[in-house]
């Protein structure tokens, strides 16, 4: 407690210096910097001024200082003049100190003449070192464009907006975070988002207060309605054209500096159910697939627990002829159903785990030698029986077909509590748990619009892309959900056939 | 404030409930499923009850083993079954329950209040006469399987095929507490190793007065069905040739112009069949109409016979008493019951011959 | 009338209706009608469902007059004090509701599932569901009413699965009962309607409340017609007097249900059912809390506690088939007395008053 009350005081201290640092010289902030190795400073002496250089080594491209910047200087007489000088167009001019401070440690190069401190140079010329545009990895699509999100924000802006080249897509840009500074922004288009999902969102991300914001998806816990909700309520993908066409649905996207996930949202939680690649295949497949996915959800949530609530409980429910496929493949086992279901889930989410953690290859090996090898092992040593190793495994395969991964993880999580209450009262226990996630379900809401819809309230309108996905045909209208000010997409039935030029 | 308090609370669940739930476990393995039970009534009024439960090997094959014990009640049995037994009996997942002859003479109303009663006993489930002792047919270890589901497994296919009625809990119950109508059940016997089916008891309310041999399976089966299917039906035409008929369909139609008085009754029954197999050469249309003619003669005149063995019996497992019942407001069980034994029943069957197999 | 943001749309009162009316009633209410109706029980539904229909038109005539809740109905005609008591009134029988369906509830569980478990935890689990819903607010309410209509109505589908076994002959003869026996039945019968009273709560709740009229009919005719068709199983697949027989014939119906996979439905409908019965003890547990909340000016959340540990007492209380009936025949008759003598009466008194107060301030 003493402790992080001292760090407390030691980040005001922090602060206090920063405000104090406004009115200090340049040589105090030059013994500020020097603290740091790789902040470079040396003075060059030129016919008509001294001028001292400096810049963070590590945060500027040698090639721009070295090609667009060194070779004009001699020419320079005031510092005022350098914006005309150099070919780069962010040149800033000023004396402020915080302004220099901040700007040294986005990139920036600092000049400035030893004779005149009134003003002193900025100029850009920071590198932005992260990895190229490459394949999307959570969110692989066999038919569609294969560009991700990377690390850097400018990219990953120029990806969105390259797929909507329309002035009315407005970036608004803030910095969030004591110590990172991190770079937010929230895309929307303009005439087509609500207002309202535009502030809440401003409002939000502006009153944040918080010291790293090193991914997205901690916005995603800072921001979203419910915090305490195992479901996540805004949606996180690495695929630019998710975030292009949900921003031409009317919603809001966030894309942080430094995170390869944008945020979308208001978003429901069937959403969390399609994957984009749904909307590359023939409605019929992608439907189809959307309903398998369904499935597979509540298969793996209700799977187990109804297992053990009909072996504890109900054992009146099994058909004649499974009762001696049962009983057989459990009479070995000395553990109630319960304990069994929960050892053989602890060792599927035990492999799912340490292949997460492991490097690729080794991790596929894990995942092999763990599934097979302990699997059959604890079936031939009677500790699970091998009916139940069948529907753990399968439920553990359904949880992953989850397109957004965050999803899939609150999928594993509630079926524990399914599985406890399962144990205590059978097919009740089940039953009372669902209802209770479908009051929480209720409950929840994304930036303020309901989670469940159009499900509840029930909107048959956004039917249409929600457990299925329809025709295009019938998709002309934005969903009711987002509130968008211009509700048409396009008009339905242009491209008919009818119109066709005739064949003979 | 509460909704911390309601979160404590939940944290605290599990061990709530724990303690406090007290729902009782019936682990699947660790209690005794009888899949049948054998009801006899001993000399001195008590009830002899043989319950039937698979033991699963390791090997994945089952042996079927039996309790008997002997109590008033049959429930009271249940307990002292599990007197016997390594893991408590439980009843809820019997298939067959077996009455033996006398006791089924007797009236089994008794014994199945205990049935009914139960709610982890489902209402399909089969009620058999057995010609012979219960005990002794369910001891018997039959094939590979559990001995009640074998026997559910024997009942249920002659059902599907046609041979015999449908019939369980539920119908046998419907039909005891229906007025104008009488229940029946199947009676099977152990021969040798085997288990027959070989007759259907008749009931005069819950006690057993009569049975339907086994050639008769098929006249009682349409005449009971409003609409039928399956079953095959064979005659004699000429000295030792024989005709052998598959039902594709029959319905059966009453024609009741007067109800509850002496006017006659009418069963229309439509019946469209395929020759199986015949016996006297090949076959032409001026054939195929002697043969329908004939089959319906002896339909008719066979059916009649059934049905003056009913009503000498007084009892009305056809249901036509139901029929009646259902024709008339303000129904007197009474003076049904006066009126059935002398009223004129006939039968009135039209035989149609779709197709003769695949030859001619 | 209450803020935008907590109202709700006109159609989802088609499933407020309907979800207060099906509760434990529909699994056993054959058994009675059947005894005085017989075969003819099936008009007794639906002339109980035509006037429960007329009762709806009338409260819509008062509400659509007065544009408030129930509470203020009462305080605007009666005064504090006398509208005060007549609100609780409805108070308790709204209540009595919730606790006739939990309780119910928890005997069909007990004594088709669990005969031994224990009443006072499977309440508090249970009314722990309630507590969440009902402290979300009318929304929510609204929520788990559509959701407990939609989600289970698979359950409808395994009636079909009797009919295999079904006699329609057993409707025959038609009116062979009298039209008192008809009458009785059509009386015993309204308990298996009772609580769609609550719209006189949850009314300014609605957008565009005149709108909402037809849903309400409508909902109250989904009723009825789940209620006919089971019951016309029922009379099909029973014998009479076996009937008579089943306390919960419903569910004995499903006792022949044998699907591949599942050997026996009943299990799974008693289960599912939790689902049925919850926005019923909900939207009666909202009511009555909104209603106390009104007429004492309390904080909401402490009075939805007060009341679900009023309700939880209460079923620790009631002990057995016998005490349960009784509370079903007190409720029934509380209910007859308030829904066709008190409404009707309401209705015309509040039309006379606001016309005599209209004449008075014409006059002065």
């Amino acid at each position: 407690m003493s402790a992080w009350r001292r760090r407390r005081r030691q980040s005001k201290g922090i602060e206090k210096e920063n405000d104090k640092n406004k009115d200090e010289s340049i040589e105090s902030l030059f013994q500020q910097l020097n603290a740091s190795n790789d902040f470079t400073h040396f003075t060059f002496q030129y016919e008509k001024c001294s001028l001292v250089i400096g810049y963070y080594s590590t945060l500027i491209d040698s090639e721009i200082l070295h090609r667009d910047v060194f070779p004009f200087l001699k020419d320079l007489d005031v510092i005022s003049s350098l914006p005309t000088l150099l070919p780069i167009e962010e040149v800033i001019l000023t004396s402020d100190t915080s302004v220099i401070k901040n700007n040294l440690l986005k990139g920036y190069i600092l000049l400035f003449d030893v004779n005149n401190m009134d003003q002193v140079g900025l100029v850009k010329s920071d590198v932005d070192r992260t990895r190229q545009v490459s394949l999307p990895e959570v969110e692989f699509s066999v038919v569609g464009p294969k560009e991700s999100f990377v690390e850097s924000l400018d990219t990953n802006i120029n990806l969105v907006r390259k797929r909507l080249p329309i002035p009315e897509f407005v970036i608004k840009e803030l910095t969030v975070g004591r110590l990172s500074k991190t770079r937010i922004s929230v895309l929307y288009i303009e005439g087509i988002a609500n207002k309202e999902n535009v502030n809440t969102v401003i409002q939000r991300l502006s009153n944040l207060d918080f010291d790293q914001i090193t991914d997205s998806s901690i916005i995603t816990q800072l921001i979203q309605d419910n915090q305490n909700s195992p479901f996540p309520q805004l949606i996180d993908t690495e695929r630019p054209d998710r975030i292009a066409s949900a921003v031409g649905e009317g919603k809001v996207a966030i894309l942080v500096d430094g995170a390869p996930h944008g945020l979308i949202g208001p978003t429901t939680i069937f959403e969390f159910f399609s994957a984009f690649e749904d909307y590359y295949l023939n409605w019929v497949v992608a439907s189809f697939f959307r309903l398998v996915r369904f499935f597979a959800v509540l298969f793996s949530i209700l799977a187990t627990p109804i297992y053990v609530a009909v072996l504890t409980y109900h054992f009146e429910l099994i058909p004649k002829d499974m009762v001696a496929t049962l009983v057989t493949s459990r009479s070995a086992i000395p553990l109630p159903p319960i304990l069994e279901a929960f050892v053989l889930e602890l060792a599927i989410e035990l492999l799912r785990e340490a292949g997460a953690r492991l490097p690729t290859k080794v991790g596929q090996t894990i995942g092999i030698v763990g599934g097979i090898v302990i699997g059959t092992a604890s079936v031939e040593a009677g500790l699970t029986s091998n009916v139940l190793l069948i529907i753990v495994a399968l439920a553990a395969l359904a949880s992953f077909t989850t397109p957004v991964y965050q999803m899939g993880n609150t999928i594993r999580l509630i079926r524990f509590p399914f599985l406890l209450m399962a144990h205590y009262m059978g097919f009740l226990g089940v039953a009372i748990s669902f209802c209770y996630l479908l009051i929480h379900l209720l409950k929840l809401t994304s930036l303020g619009r309901p989670f469940l819809e159009p499900f509840y309230p029930p909107r048959v309108q956004d039917f249409k892309d929600s457990l299925v996905r329809l025709p295009f045909s019938l998709q002309s209208k934005r969903p009711i959900q987002e509130q968008t000010q211009d509700t048409m997409r396009f008009k339905a039935g242009k491209a008919k056939k009818n119109d066709d030029p005739k064949r003979s | 404030m509460v909704n911390r308090f309601l979160a404590y609370l939940c944290l605290l669940f599990p061990f709530f409930l724990t303690g406090c739930m007290n729902i009782d476990q019936r682990i699947i393995d660790d209690i005794q499923l009888s899949s049948a039970g054998g009801y006899e009534y001993t000399e001195d009024g008590m009830i002899e009850v043989t319950s039937v439960y698979p033991s699963f090997q390791p090997d994945k094959s089952v042996i079927s083993k039996t309790i008997t014990d002997t109590a008033k009640l049959s429930k009271e049995v249940r307990d002292k079954h599990s007197l016997q037994s390594e893991k408590p009996v439980v009843s809820g997942k019997v298939e067959v329950t077996l009455y033996e002859w006398k006791t089924a003479e007797k009236g089994i109303h008794d014994l199945l209040d205990t049935l009914q009663r139960d709610p982890s006993i489902g209402s399909n489930i089969y009620l058999v006469v057995v010609d012979g002792s219960p005990k002794e047919l369910l001891s018997k270890q039959y094939g590979n399987t559990d001995t009640g589901i074998y026997l559910s497994n024997l009942i249920e296919q002659n059902i599907e095929a046609g041979q015999i009625h449908k019939t369980n809990l539920h119908q046998f119950l419907y039909k005891l507490y229906a007025e104008g109508m009488d229940p029946v059940l199947p009676i099977i016997k152990h021969e040798e190793d085997q288990v027959k089916l070989k007759a259907v008891g008749l009931f005069d309310d819950d006690k057993m007065v009569g049975q339907i041999e086994e050639e008769q399976f098929f006249i009682f089966k349409i005449l009971l069905e409003r609409k039928g299917q399956k079953g095959s039906y064979s005659l004699q035409v000429n000295e030792d040739k024989d005709i052998s008929i598959y039902n594709i369909s029959s319905e059966r139609k009453y024609d009741i112009k007067k109800p509850m008085t002496n006017s006659e009754i009418i069963i229309n029954v439509e019946l469209k069949a395929t020759i199986s197999e015949y016996q006297d050469g090949s076959l032409n249309t001026g054939k195929i109409t002697k043969l329908e003619k004939e089959i319906k003669e002896s339909v008719e005149k066979e059916s009649q016979e059934m049905i003056q063995q009913f009503q000498e019996k007084g009892i009305d497992p056809l249901g036509i008493g139901e029929e009646v019942r259902t024709r008339t407001r303000k129904w007197d069980q009474k003076k049904w019951k006066e009126l059935y034994p002398d009223l004129k029943i006939s039968v009135n069957v039209n035989v149609k011959l779709l197709e003769s197999g695949v030859v001619e | 009338m209450e803020e935008k943001q907590k109202q709700i749309s006109p159609f989802l009162v088609f499933f407020l209706v309907h979800a207060v009316q099906m509760g434990v009633g529909v699994l056993g209410f054959q058994r009675t009608i059947m005894k005085s109706a017989g075969n003819d029980a099936w008009m007794a539904v639906i002339a109980a469902g035509i006037l429960i229909n007329v009762i709806i038109m009338v409260m819509y005539l008062l509400l659509n007059k007065q544009q408030k809740d129930l509470i203020d109905i009462h305080k605007d005609l009666f005064g504090k004090w006398i509208g005060g008591f007549f609100s609780l009134i409805w108070i308790i029988y709204w209540l009595m509701i919730g606790l006739v369906v939990l309780r119910s509830y928890i005997e069909i569980v007990q004594v088709w599932v669990f005969p031994l478990i224990n009443i006072i935890m499977f309440s508090i689990i249970i009314l722990i569901l309630v507590y969440s819903t009902v402290t979300g607010g009318f929304r929510i309410v609204t929520g788990i009413s559509f959701l407990g209509v939609v989600i289970p109505f698979y359950i409808f589908l395994t009636f079909f699965f009797p009919i295999e076994y079904a006699n329609f002959r057993n409707l025959l003869p038609i009116w062979n009962h009298s039209v008192q026996e008809l009458s009785v039945a059509t009386k015993d019968m309204m308990l298996g309607y009772l609580g769609f009273s609550t719209l006189l709560m949850y009314y300014p709740y609605i957008k565009n409340p005149k709108k909402s009229q037809k849903w309400a009919h409508l909902g109250n005719v989904l009723t009825l017609g789940i209620y006919l068709f089971i019951l016309i199983i029922t009379i099909a697949f029973f014998s009479e007097k076996q009937v008579g027989k089943q306390i919960w014939a419903t569910l004995s119906m499903w006792k022949i249900v044998e699907l591949p996979f599942i050997e026996r439905i009943e299990y799974i409908g008693i289960t599912s059912w939790i689902l049925i019965i919850l926005p019923n003890i909900c939207l009666a547990v909202w009511a009555g809390s909104k209603g106390i909340q009104k007429i004492f000016n309390l904080n909401h959340k402490k009075v939805i506690l007060f009341i679900l540990i009023i309700l939880l007492c209460s079923t620790a209380v009631i002990q057995g088939r016998e005490d349960i009936e009784k509370i079903n025949q007190y409720i029934s008759l509380l209910g007859l007395v308030l829904v066709f003598i008190y409404i009707p009466l309401l209705t015309i008194l509040a039309f006379l008053i606001t016309k005599i107060r209209k004449g008075k301030a014409s006059n002065g």
